[in-house]
């Protein structure tokens, strides 16, 4: 699979918080490891909703980080730092526990398969989406 | 070792001692996990020492990430007598990511504090203002002191000012939810002065056939969504027969589902952010108090919520209280369906209520009376099961392994006993 063909497309209501997803992911790529803390995808609990969080790519705090900002989304204002999805110098998210070295989720390209977090999604929050055929979709 | 992490934390509130035990292979082969583990380590500490300790145990397939490995048990043995309850959640996968399969407290502390293992450091922290908060307030209160994302990835037990008390029905809650049927187990934890215990583990899992392990799980969960409405149409039959009038009309409409660790099935509900009463609370309300109005069903269920109230110990309690008068074994200023009468019983902590229905029916001859009461309870639940085709032993398994029994709704018990065997790398002994 190549994962440049395709986007996650995640839905908040139906994500229930198991967290499959996230033993999943540290499991295909730690081999005999179940840890969430390596997980390249986490799922953030706001409150109101479960939030699956991708791992995105690293920054530097200093100068790209907006995690001071409060996003309101409809009725609700969130701490933007919770719906970041950048590993950075100001929180321990997306990082190996051990080395501390940043991780990024890489749509699992070494599987046929696809993302193992997409496959093991039991309410369907996850979903695997071909850019391809959502823009003709669109258009 | 593997599914185990083969050690116990043992924490004295008492001196502040804190120490790591290792756990042999054999006698955690031997109980595995859940109740079983945690009342026979409980059952050991009672014989050796004079006090109640509180003991924390998961089995071998919590937090592995095995569908619905979400449980640990809380057991206190007291006065020659077990008292054992599941926590929900995540507060047992985040024991074994701590790097412990069971917690020991004892002693008591000089003060109000609360526990705290936090990246593989113990701490107790003393914190005399969070006496009196609610178990909401108080994971309020210990999350406070981090980021919010960081905060929130720390699970957490606590109990609320029926706990503080001299009361049979402090239960404990974990991370907003109430946990049914630990009526004195939030007690137990407030004897010690013990407000909560937080916990947030780095520590690996590691499994014997990690491979085989995670294809075994993306095949049930492929399995389980082919064949998802068909699953939730079962489940759905079994309420009707189980005449939980209050369960439906309280479930129905916009309802939000949260999950334990790993469970696909999503059995918990919240509405407006908040849990809603289960099934058996509901039963216990509508069949045991005569309660028929949601309103007045909620309002109570909220002040269990708020006061850190079991509310079946509290049905069960009133119930035999009821009875009781019914008798004139005793005389008690209740009335059948009252819920104000109720929350006014509840704050008179001189009331006979805070006893609970096991001393209370040991006083006054009643223990019929009590094991009637409770009968029903039992009987709703072996109706779900027998629906379900599942038998006490499978169930009692399941429990041990550290899953919640109700996996054995939705995957065969042969393939949970699969996982066990990928996870551990050893053969299960039933």
């Amino acid at each position: 699979m190549d994962p440049r063909n395709y986007r996650m497309r995640v839905d908040t209501n139906k994500c229930t918080g198991c967290r499959h997803c996230e033993m999943a992911c540290s499991m295909v790529h730690n081999q005999d490891k179940a840890n969430y803390h390596r997980a390249r995808i986490r799922v953030i609990d706001l409150g109101d909703r479960f939030l699956p969080l991708m791992a995105g790519p690293y920054v530097s705090e200093i100068e790209e980080c907006a995690s001071k900002k409060l996003v309101k989304v409809g009725d609700k204002v969130y701490d933007q730092c919770c719906l970041c999805r950048a590993s950075c110098p100001n929180k321990s998210i997306f990082k190996e526990p051990d080395s501390g070295i940043p991780l990024k989720c890489d749509f699992c390209a070494f599987r046929e398969e696809g993302p193992a977090c997409v496959q093991v999604c039991a309410s369907g929050a996850l979903s695997l989406v071909k850019i391809k055929e959502e823009t003709e979709e669109e258009v | 070792m593997f599914g185990w992490n083969g050690k116990l934390l043992r924490v004295n509130l008492s001196n502040g001692v804190m120490r790591e035990e290792l756990l042999a292979e054999e006698f955690l082969e031997k109980f595995l996990g859940g109740c079983s583990l945690a009342t026979e380590i409980a059952r050991a500490e009672g014989a050796s020492g004079e006090e109640s300790k509180v003991v924390f145990a998961c089995g071998p397939l919590t937090g592995t990430g095995a569908p619905t490995a979400a449980f640990c048990n809380m057991a206190v043995w007291r006065e020659g007598q077990e008292v054992c309850a599941p926590v929900l959640l995540h507060f047992g996968p985040e024991l074994k990511y701590c790097g412990y399969d069971a917690l020991v407290i004892e002693g008591e502390a000089p003060e109000w504090c609360y526990l705290l293992i936090v990246d593989g450091e113990v701490r107790i922290v003393p914190a005399g203002e969070i006496q009196g908060y609610t178990s909401s307030e108080t994971e309020g209160f210990i999350r406070s002191f981090y980021r919010k994302w960081y905060g929130n990835e720390i699970r957490i037990v606590s109990i609320g000012p029926e706990g503080e008390a001299d009361s049979s029905l402090g239960a404990i809650a974990t991370d907003g939810l109430l946990l049914n049927q630990t009526g004195g187990l939030g007690n137990a934890l407030g004897q010690k002065r013990l407000k909560a215990i937080g916990l947030r583990g780095t520590f690996d899992l590691k499994l014997a056939k990690p491979a085989g392990f995670q294809a075994l799980i993306t095949d049930m969960i492929a399995e389980f969504r082919a064949k998802r409405e068909e699953i939730f149409n079962s489940i759905h039959q079994i309420f009707p027969r189980l005449d939980i009038p209050l369960f439906i009309e309280i479930h129905h409409g916009d309802i939000e589902k949260r999950a334990c660790m790993a469970c696909p099935i999503a059995c918990l509900h919240q509405k407006n952010d908040k849990f809603l009463p289960n099934s058996t609370v509901c039963f216990c309300f509508g069949e045991l108090l005569e309660i028929s109005e949601i309103e007045k069903a909620l309002d109570l269920y909220d002040f269990c919520v708020a006061e850190g109230i079991d509310p079946v110990a509290l049905s069960i309690t009133l119930r035999l209280l009821m009875e009781m008068k019914e008798i004139k074994a005793l005389d008690v200023d209740i009335e059948i369906g009252d819920v104000q009468g109720i929350k006014e019983l509840v704050r008179n902590k001189d009331s006979v209520l805070h006893k609970g229905s096991f001393r209370l029916a040991k006083e006054h001859g009643a223990e019929d009376i009590l094991q009637g009461i409770v009968k029903k309870i039992e009987d709703m639940r072996e109706i779900i099961w027998k629906g379900l085709g599942v038998s006490h032993e499978q169930r009692q398994v399941i429990e041990r392994l550290g899953l919640c029994p109700y996996v054995l709704m939705i995957f065969s018990f042969d393939k949970i006993i699969d996982l066990f065997e990928m996870a551990t790398g050893k053969k299960v002994s039933i």
